[in-house]
């Protein structure tokens, strides 16, 4: 009984990761369409944005609220990650509405262009690069109005932001001799956010060990959760944003601001993203290349659950959690100690963290060719469209 | 007007192609051999290319999962090599490591080369043609078909990952030290030979797939891709079609991958990784999707732009190569080749004003009379009457 | 003569909201059929299940007798049903002649691979090109033609399949009024070798194919008979044009039902 206990509690900790990381997966593709690839990366910058918290809060004038910092982190890693995310849907994928495979490809680029960044980032650095950014926005500001109406401004354009460029390398590489200037924020090695004291214990409960930051994530995921719930059922934007999923054009026609409830949804996934990266910061060392663990198994969460439900994501998550768990850690054997000795073997052959997630897949491609449109499909015309 | 002598018609025609059996006859003779061996490998990543614009390109498949089926060519021959060169009764080395005492089964065919040559293409394109048939047939497709194919390459990663009793996890199989017809694999002759056979390689895998989409198996792959339903009311089975040009596809990417395997001198689970497979991706797309030249044209041109900028900034390879997924997608979306094709060059010289931008037959616009009658109707044509701007 | 077509007691139901009730329906060879219903009436719905694209959640479909009911949609058109689509839909990035080309036999991938097209096959092509006026044009992208023309090419592709029953979906919707009198005339023309179902809201082009009409309304049959019988039915006129007290006194009965925008808003 405590075995079963314990590989249920194990099982939702997993799940319930996998919940925040494909909650704002949920909101995205499932609302909008919009596959984002680096949504992984963003998940890695709320992880960033705790350990910076974490590290700002140690000392200084701030330090009584040190032992809080992972809830101050919260919202302000919501911020951060939700404006990256807002500024990548105002200059990328807005242009590609309705172009899904191209959306993938250039959410990709941004997701190994925000890894180089975490990585490379440094006082000149970021310098050198708000002064290309600068550079390359003001050029039409500072050079003849005539010059930006001629049959070669395009060239001209892409002219402009190669100065700013290279400019900027220029810059960088001027202010890099600077030692101070020139060591990396973070660099490529992990980073450590070192849990609150009144997070590092455990409970027990029933021979169960419970780890007080799992729980810690249980009790965010669940709060996420309503809260989003509450924010797409029961808030006027939400309802605007579910009239702009079920009939755009009719709903523009009703005055809704639909570019302005795209940048909301957008803005709301990627903060979700963020939110769930403090969750992951607290499980163990991150680094540059989090997205990328997570990236895969949200998106199957997600497909699994059916598109357009909440409710589906929340059960695949934890459908998915449990699973990975309970053949990863080869609980089974300890569940039926008396199983058949093939059975036994093919159990153990599974129970690594790699093998799990090799049978996880495959479990979930058996799945889907009797399911293909998920758990909970939606049903109607609007799906054939 | 100044009289310009006209190349040949022949080579007018033929051009890309007499430049391209110029510079793989002059290459090898001008190149250092660890240039000519890079080279190599690059055009053995073009035939992978090849397959990924027939299944993305022509038919609309976006598949992230091709190095699945890479891998699997180049484990086959990594296998055969592991094991061609050992006295009877020897295992390959790192068995010992893990404590196996005893050749794996699946193992076992692989000491045969002539398995092996069939094995390299056969098993990648079963793997894909079943894969393929499952996916299809429930009509999954676009971003799903892709984040399906991701998944299934992360399936394929973690179990050569955690086997290394199997195949040595992480470290892959080396090749460098096996013998071929009493050379060894990492000679600079024998890396020579190896070039000659992925240039032949090369060109017979683009044949192929140039007969495969030009006639109407080709009109209808793009068919598929404008709108599949349409291709079924007309009595299409699209299934079918795509199940096809996937195991092709997946066929040219194991070649692909023991050609890259034998130049490289190693395979090994990073071929599965997520990362590499998207990035053929993007030298489709840069090269230019839907046209065959582009895809080999862009796996050489990305890949050479990687070891260079490797070599002098590594820091900087990723933001190039994310740069470019963006530029590719935003600004270039036919990659170089349509954008030559669609007078890409001309554009850009006619933004300079050159040649003129012509109203009627250029002959005519250009008349002295006419433009003296027209100045004289206009006036001064005034410089900002056009194209400028943009979208 | 046996029946070519047959619904019985077809259903349809989306998350419980009925696109098709109890439909009933048949076609003899070589009939021609229009099929008229206001919006959200379950039409395209209607050339959906016989096409196999939705499967009927109660009922059958007969065709010649045999069930389609779970046939997949690509058997169903070799079985010798074609469809035109609302909008027309031709493959944008071949030539027209190349969508013909794809239109008119052979069907499996080692045929397109191994064999080219026979001479009647590229006879036919080019007599269809002429019949729908693109033999000019019959080198252009598909997606580059007019949206007139790709009605016709869509049509012309519909022929070349040479299906015995051919469901039309608007065949003249955003035509000129000579491109429709044309269309017309090449629809009566069919019929008698093909049996055709034509759905349009063009109620002056279906009152010249002078054919029987089914009026459907909410995913059932109203009625059906002659135009002139359907025009006059009170429950006709009630669901097109709203409940009778609405209606100020002393409105003629209509001449033709309101037009509405091709793109059907769908419930």
């Amino acid at each position: 009984m405590t075995a079963l206990f314990d590989t249920l509690f194990n099982g939702l900790a997993i799940g319930s990761v996998l919940m925040l990381a494909a909650l704002g997966l949920a909101v995205v593709f499932g609302l909008m369409g919009v596959i984002n690839m680096a949504h992984g990366e963003l998940m890695m910058l709320g992880a960033y944005t705790t350990f910076v918290v974490q590290n700002l809060l140690k000392s200084g004038p701030l330090e009584v609220l040190f032992p809080i910092y992972i809830l101050i982190s919260i919202p302000i890693a919501f911020l951060v990650s939700g404006l990256v995310g807002l500024l990548l849907e105002k200059t990328v994928i807005r242009r590609l509405y309705g172009r899904p495979l191209e959306t993938l490809l250039a959410t990709w680029g941004v997701s190994l262009i925000l890894q180089q960044f975490v990585r490379s980032v440094s006082t000149a650095f970021f310098l050198a690069l708000l002064a290309a950014v600068a550079l390359g926005l003001l050029a039409p500001r500072f050079t003849p109005a005539a010059w930006w109406r001629q049959r070669w401004t395009p060239l001209l354009k892409a002219g402009s932001w190669i100065v700013a460029l290279v400019v900027g390398i220029g810059l960088g590489s001027l202010l890099g001799e600077q030692r101070a200037l020139q060591q990396p924020w973070f660099s490529a090695r992990n980073i450590d956010v070192t849990a609150p004291e009144w997070l590092r214990g455990s409970i027990d409960l029933g021979g169960v060990t419970m780890p007080t930051a799992r729980l810690f994530i249980l009790a965010l995921t669940a709060l996420a959760l309503v809260g989003v719930n509450w924010f797409l059922q029961k808030s006027a934007w939400g309802i605007r944003i579910r009239a702009v999923t079920q009939n755009r054009s009719m709903s523009s026609c009703l005055g809704i601001p639909t570019e302005t409830v795209d940048a909301l949804t957008f803005f709301v996934g990627s903060g979700l993203a963020g939110i769930a990266g403090v969750a992951v910061s607290l499980l163990g060392s991150v680094g540059p290349n989090l997205g990328g663990n997570y990236i895969v198994l949200a998106f199957m969460v997600v497909v699994l659950g059916g598109l357009g439900k909440l409710w589906g994501t929340v059960v695949a998550a934890f459908v998915l959690g449990i699973l990975d768990y309970v053949i990863g850690s080869g609980s089974l054997l300890l569940l039926w100690p008396s199983m058949p000795a093939a059975l036994n073997g093919v159990i153990s052959f599974f129970a690594t963290t790699s093998m799990a997630k090799v049978l996880v897949f495959v479990l979930i491609m058996v799945f889907l060719q009797f399911r293909p449109a998920g758990m909970f499909p939606q049903k109607g015309r609007m799906v054939e469209a | 007007m100044p009289v310009s002598a006209t190349p040949p018609a022949f080579v007018r025609r033929w051009w890309p192609w007499i430049l391209i059996v110029a510079a793989t006859l002059i290459l090898p003779v001008i190149l250092p051999p660890f240039r000519l061996n890079l080279l190599g490998r690059f055009l053995s990543l073009g035939i992978v290319a090849l397959g990924v614009d027939l299944i993305w390109g022509y038919t609309g498949l976006l598949s992230l999962g091709q190095g699945i089926f890479f891998a699997l060519g180049g484990y086959a021959l990594g296998m055969h090599l592991s094991l061609n060169s050992l006295e009877p009764g020897q295992l390959p080395e790192f068995f010992g490591l893990y404590g196996v005492n005893s050749l794996p089964a699946f193992w076992q065919p692989f000491s045969s080369p002539l398995f092996t040559l069939v094995a390299i293409w056969v098993i990648p394109a079963l793997v894909a043609g079943i894969l393929g048939f499952l996916v299809f047939r429930n009509r999954i497709k676009g971003v799903y078909f892709s984040i399906l194919t991701q998944a299934a390459l992360l399936v394929f990663f973690n179990f050569f990952n955690g086997q290394q009793k199997l195949i040595n996890g992480t470290n892959g199989l080396k090749t460098d030290t096996a013998k071929v017809f009493g050379e060894l694999v990492g000679s600079d002759a024998m890396q020579r030979n190896l070039f000659w056979l992925t240039v032949l390689l090369v060109i017979a895998a683009f044949l192929l797939c140039r007969w495969l989409t030009s006639g109407r198996f080709g009109d209808a792959l793009v068919a598929i891709r404008d709108d599949e339903p349409r291709m079924r009311f007309t009595g299409y089975n699209p299934t079918a079609y795509k199940t096809l040009v996937f195991t092709v596809a997946g066929a040219l990417a194991g070649i692909s991958g023991a050609l890259y395997t034998v130049q490289s001198g190693i395979i090994s689970p990073q071929f599965m990784a997520v990362p590499f497979s998207i990035e053929m991706v993007i030298w489709v797309a840069v090269g230019g999707r839907g046209t065959l030249l582009g895809a080999v044209l862009g796996a050489v041109l990305i890949n050479y732009a990687k070891s260079l900028i490797s070599e002098q900034l590594p820091e900087t390879w990723l933001f190039v190569q994310g740069a470019l997924f963006l530029l590719v997608v935003t600004a270039l979306p036919d990659g170089l080749v349509g954008w030559w094709r669609q007078g890409g060059p001309g554009q850009i010289l006619a933004m300079f004003g050159w040649p003129p931008r012509s109203a009627t037959y250029p002959g005519l616009d250009l008349d002295p009379s006419m433009l003296a009658e027209r100045e004289a109707l206009e006036g001064p044509s005034s410089p900002d009457s056009g194209t400028g701007g943009g979208r | 003569m046996t029946t070519l077509l047959e619904l019985r007691g077809v259903s349809v139901s989306f998350d419980g909201f009925l696109a098709l009730n109890d439909l009933n329906l048949s076609l003899q060879p070589g009939e021609l059929r229009a099929v008229i219903g206001p919006n959200g009436a379950g039409k395209t719905t209607f050339l959906d299940v016989i096409t196999g694209k939705v499967r009927p959640t109660q009922g059958d479909v007969f065709f010649r007798g045999r069930s389609l009911v779970g046939t997949s949609e690509h058997r169903i058109a070799r079985l010798g049903i074609g469809r035109k689509f609302q909008t027309p839909r031709v493959y944008q990035n071949l030539t027209a002649r190349r969508n013909l080309e794809l239109a008119v036999s052979h069907r499996s991938p080692f045929d397109l691979l191994f064999r080219g097209l026979d001479g009647s096959s590229q006879d036919r092509v080019a007599h269809l090109l002429k019949v729908v006026g693109l033999a000019p044009q019959a080198q252009q992208l598909a997606g580059g033609l007019s949206h007139g023309q790709k009605q016709w090419l869509e049509i012309a592709m519909l022929l070349a399949q040479d299906p015995d029953l051919l469901l039309v979906d608007e065949p003249v919707a955003g035509l000129s009024d000579e491109e429709t009198e044309r269309t017309g005339e090449l629809l009566r023309s069919l019929a008698g070798d093909h049996t055709l179902l034509v759905i349009e809201h063009d109620m002056e082009f279906i009152r010249n194919l002078d054919s029987s009409v089914t009026v459907l309304h909410e995913g059932h049959v109203l009625c059906e008979g002659s135009m002139e019988a359907v025009q006059s039915d009170p429950r006709v006129i009630e669901v097109y044009l709203g409940v009778e007290d609405d209606l100020e006194p002393g409105i003629a009965p209509p001449s033709s039902f309101p037009d509405r925008p091709s793109s059907e808003l769908q419930p």
